[in-house]
């Protein structure tokens, strides 16, 4: 009976620290809401969609890599990279399929040496993928040979432009990562995988589990997915850029970091990542709308990350 | 063992993968690789070709990462074609401590003179002394050091960030009638010459007090993205007249967010490629053309008069603004 007590008393700790971030997210919407109306109307409503997109889509990549006990820093001279490729295939009469294909495959091409390098090569994946970062931010300014891309035909611009049904292209993108990879990440065997490999590598390889392959694939999903942000980045901002995208990794981090992905690896929920990447777009979309100096912006979002990583580590030495 | 084996294997597909960008990008922009390839042909002729009579120049630039920069890459090459100049074109990539290094290795390697835009203005100078007591002509174009006069250096080729800030905000200010609600984007702060253009700014807005910023400036880190996030939300909470960018990139956001034709006048500075294509689709209303192939032109011109030991009639040689809107803008592509 008291051991009962004991176990619903740590439940509701464990439940509160689990929902901690989305009891914030409320607070900050509701403040927000009070402190400035106009955040609510359906106009911003869509404009934090939009914000949200692209760094949700990397996110999730993100998740993939970071639940497998790995760490991305290249997906942001991906995402420039590939959408100068884009840039450049999507002028005049192309179809736009090439545009996109070459942004996926470029992209995928930058997750499988990320994968290979970190899985095979056993290279620490920070280091790896700081030597992508560095090298692919470089084939971005020599293919675009450092000048913006302009030219794109109207079709591709329209993309990031349209909605369906009141909701932005780029969130019904999205949408569709979000579907995708969660289903994929909670309700396959997979899914599974990936977490063994980040709780514990040894005892999912001597479990039969092939580490290498599932480590290579996170890697390469991130990629992939920073290759379909790079597409969608060119047509949002109408021009490719070489320089575009500079530190999005961070906010990719930031935002699974926030919505309880664990940096050790082995823990994280889609749901979670979701709101990690409302919350920031939020609070940058709010303190825009109150005018406030983008100085404090950035002030905020250090506290949040700290916050929120406190809260994690908290919440499992309580598990412990 | 084992590992290292893979490490220098892992090296080897990675140089691998890089060699395969090269080629698809040659392959969609020849006449860029052209040029590139131009330029590495003329260092390496500056290199093995010391005294040939002719002039032997270094230009170090902050960096080859923008459109503004390249710019001044290719005007500087076609100046020092016409005038028979041996040039070498370097990059610091933003580092100060790098660019210190090419300084000294440039005065070693017996250049006659070294043209540099300063990473850092107040970081360099001292370098530039070391390399004019030694007889190397030190000539700062676009920015100059802290107090160059007295470090060696013995010309500037600039534009005046200040002037640019004042044109852009006095044609808005004209374009308004004096009166609006407008809103500033700046390139990240603390960068000196995106100060100097909010100072040029705020010049301007002194005289007309109803020209109200109903939003804090924002720092959009000179990028087209987070500009077009910001100005999103602007849009939906303040009603705008202006919005004034201190480049064009981040115009090109702001113009996105607004959409063609909105109405609401939306400005930046650099006359680059990008504000160009945004202007004729009515986008953005105008740049304030920093011309800085002009400046690099002029500044290798100063140094061929310096090294014939003819002098300067000023040592400071300013490149005038232009703005740039629908009407005149076919003529500056």
């Amino acid at each position: 009976m008291k051991q009962d007590e004991l176990n619903k008393g740590k439940n509701l700790k464990s439940l509160i620290s689990e929902y901690f971030i989305f009891v914030i997210f409320i607070i900050i919407v509701i403040g927000l809401t009070i402190l400035k109306p106009s955040f609510i109307t359906p106009s911003n409503l869509v404009n934090i969609l939009k914000q949200a997109s692209i760094n949700g889509i990397l996110a999730f990549g993100m998740m993939f890599v970071i639940i497998s006990g790995g760490f991305d820093m290249s997906v942001g001279s991906t995402v420039a990279f590939s959408g100068i490729l884009a840039a450049m295939l999507g002028q005049g009469n192309n179809p736009l399929i090439l545009a996109l294909i070459a942004a996926l495959l470029a992209g995928l091409g930058v997750g499988l040496i990320n994968g290979v390098g970190v899985a095979v090569g056993e290279l620490p994946p920070f280091i790896m993928t700081l030597g992508t970062m560095t090298a692919v931010r470089g084939l971005a300014l020599l293919a675009s040979n450092g000048k913006p891309v302009i030219g794109m035909s109207e079709p591709y611009k329209a993309i990031a432009a349209g909605s369906i049904a009141g909701i932005p292209m780029l969130a019904v993108f999205l949408i569709i990562v979000i579907i995708i990879c969660s289903f994929v990440l909670a309700k396959t065997v997979y899914g599974r995988r990936v977490y063994a490999c980040g709780g514990n590598l040894q005892a999912a390889k001597v479990a039969g589990i092939n580490t290498t392959a599932i480590r290579i694939s996170t890697f390469a999903i991130a990629g992939f997915l920073a290759g379909l942000c790079g597409f969608l980045m060119t047509s949002r901002v109408t021009i490719g850029q070489p320089t575009a995208a500079e530190s999005y990794e961070m906010d990719a981090i930031t935002a699974c970091v926030v919505g309880g992905v664990s940096m050790t690896g082995g823990v994280g929920k889609p749901w979670g990542v979701v709101v990690g990447t409302l919350l920031i777009t939020v609070i940058a979309n709010g303190l825009d709308i109150l005018g406030v100096s983008s100085h404090w912006q950035k002030i905020v979002k250090g506290l949040i990350i700290v916050l929120a990583v406190l809260i994690d580590v908290k919440g499992k030495s309580r598990k412990n | 063992m084992k590992k290292r084996l893979m490490a220098i294997l892992m090296a080897g597909i990675l140089s691998a993968g890089l060699l395969a960008g090269c080629g698809g990008s040659s392959s969609a922009s020849s006449s860029d690789t052209a040029e590139k390839d131009a330029a590495e042909t003329t260092e390496a002729e500056a290199g093995s070709d010391a005294a040939a009579g002719g002039y032997k120049i270094a230009l170090i630039q902050q960096h080859q990462t923008n459109a503004f920069q390249i710019a001044v890459t290719e005007a500087a090459e076609a100046k020092a074609a016409e005038l028979g100049v041996e040039l070498t074109i370097l990059s610091a990539d933003q580092d100060a401590a790098k660019q210190i290094s090419q300084i000294e290795q440039c005065t070693s390697e017996g250049y006659q003179a070294i043209l540099f835009e300063p990473v850092d203005p107040d970081g360099l100078g001292d370098a530039a002394q070391a390399a004019a007591d030694k007889g190397v002509i030190m000539i700062n174009v676009i920015s100059a050091c802290t107090d160059w006069e007295n470090h060696g250096i013995s010309a500037l080729s600039c534009g005046d960030n200040v002037t640019a800030g004042e044109t852009e905000m006095q044609h808005v200010a004209d374009l308004l009638g004096g009166k609006g609600n407008i809103a500033i984007l700046t390139g990240p702060s603390g960068d000196a010459g995106g100060l100097q253009r909010l100072e040029g700014y705020e010049n301007v807005l002194k005289n007309y007090p109803d020209m109200v910023q109903v939003v804090e400036p924002a720092d959009c880190q000179w990028d087209t993205a987070s500009a077009q996030g910001t100005v999103e939300s602007w849009l939906s909470a303040y009603d705008l007249d202006a919005i004034i960018c201190e480049n064009d990139g981040m115009a090109v956001g702001a113009g996105n967010a607004a959409g063609a034709d909105s109405g609401i006048i939306i400005t930046g500075v650099d006359g680059t490629p990008d504000g160009f294509e945004a202007i004729k689709d009515g986008r953005i209303t105008g740049t304030v053309s920093q011309d800085g192939g002009a400046m690099a032109a002029n500044g290798i011109e100063a140094a061929c008069k310096l090294i014939d030991g003819e002098t300067l009639e000023s040592n400071t040689i300013i490149t005038t603004n232009i703005w740039i809107d629908k009407e005149n803008v076919a003529d500056y592509e």
